[in-house]
């Protein structure tokens, strides 16, 4: 089925606290958990990284097909156990300093919503002297943005049934 | 050390797979049996196996702190309903104290390595 991604799947991806992103390394996945960012106008999921892991980078530049799990609705403040596999392509933005303007925008303008809140939190504590001393290097980030494709999910969350699959459309 | 301590306190783990296009993840319950995780394999799961595989392990608070993580990466196989792996390589994270540091000192390192080069591939 083709569709656009339905609103409580946004809402998924908005307000889940982390996530788990997928890459391939070669023929080897490689899972790291992230705490991912939604774009709402460009329906797009943003994982962001420091410079310092950029062989993860380099990997998603060199096979773009990457898939993000949202798996855990802990401190979402989502009723249920929704779990939503999203398959996408993904787009590496390396412009630091775009990126930083581009994130604190989508910071200011995201939903109110627990995760919002640890964001700020986050950023409130890198302004810190001797944390931006330490840390300089963190608060750069590449964002890979991942444009969704097929979403396979389980409003149930129980996953050992059939999931719900839709393609996604522009 | 053994598998079985290092993923101790953990009740669910996370496996990857290459599927056709793209990988495919999904949450499982899991056991260890001689060294080896087992999980069971969704009636829906359509990959071909063996195949590599990650397995990732974590857990945090409220506010993404207390971070603890084990990743796996191995063979997939199947024995009957049962995805059996069998680990090759394994990374640890817990945050705190000597760990942190660790992490902020590589970081800086690997940061500036990253901007040497990339200082040095735009002047040739």
């Amino acid at each position: 089925m083709t569709a656009k991604i339905p609103e409580w799947i946004e809402e998924v991806f908005e307000r889940y606290l982390t996530a788990e992103f997928t890459y391939l390394d070669g023929e080897m996945p490689r899972t790291v958990a992230v705490l991912p960012y939604y774009d709402a106008k460009k329906k797009k999921i943003l994982i962001t990284t420091s410079p310092a892991f950029y062989k993860k980078v380099g990997c998603v530049k060199r096979n773009p097909k990457v898939c993000v799990l949202f798996s855990n609705s802990r401190y979402s403040g989502i009723g249920g156990n929704a779990v939503v596999l999203v398959q996408g392509i993904a787009k590496v933005n390396e412009n630091i300093e775009e990126n930083l303007h581009y994130l604190m925008n989508l910071m200011i303008n995201y939903r109110d919503c627990w995760k919002k809140r640890v964001l700020e939190k986050m950023a409130e504590e890198l302004m810190s002297p001797i944390v931006k001393w330490l840390m300089d290097w963190y608060v750069l980030r590449i964002v890979i943005e991942v444009k969704p494709k097929r979403l396979i999910f389980w409003k149930d969350g129980k996953i050992e049934n059939r999931p719900e699959v839709l393609e996604v459309v522009d | 050390m053994k598998l079985e301590k290092l993923i101790k306190g953990f009740e669910r783990v996370i496996v990857s797979i290459q599927a056709n296009e793209f990988p495919i993840s999904f949450p499982a319950k899991f056991e260890v049996r001689e060294g080896k995780l087992m999980v069971e394999k969704p009636g829906w799961l359509d990959v071909k196996i063996p195949a590599r595989a990650c397995m990732l392990f974590h857990r945090h608070n409220e506010f993404v702190k207390k971070i603890r993580s084990v990743t796996l990466y191995g063979i997939l196989r199947q024995r009957g309903d049962i995805l059996e792996f069998e680990p090759i390589k394994c990374y640890t994270f817990k945050q705190g104290d000597l760990n942190t540091l660790r992490f902020i000192i590589s970081g800086k390192k690997r940061a500036r390595k990253f901007f040497k080069k990339l200082a040095q591939s735009s002047k040739s």
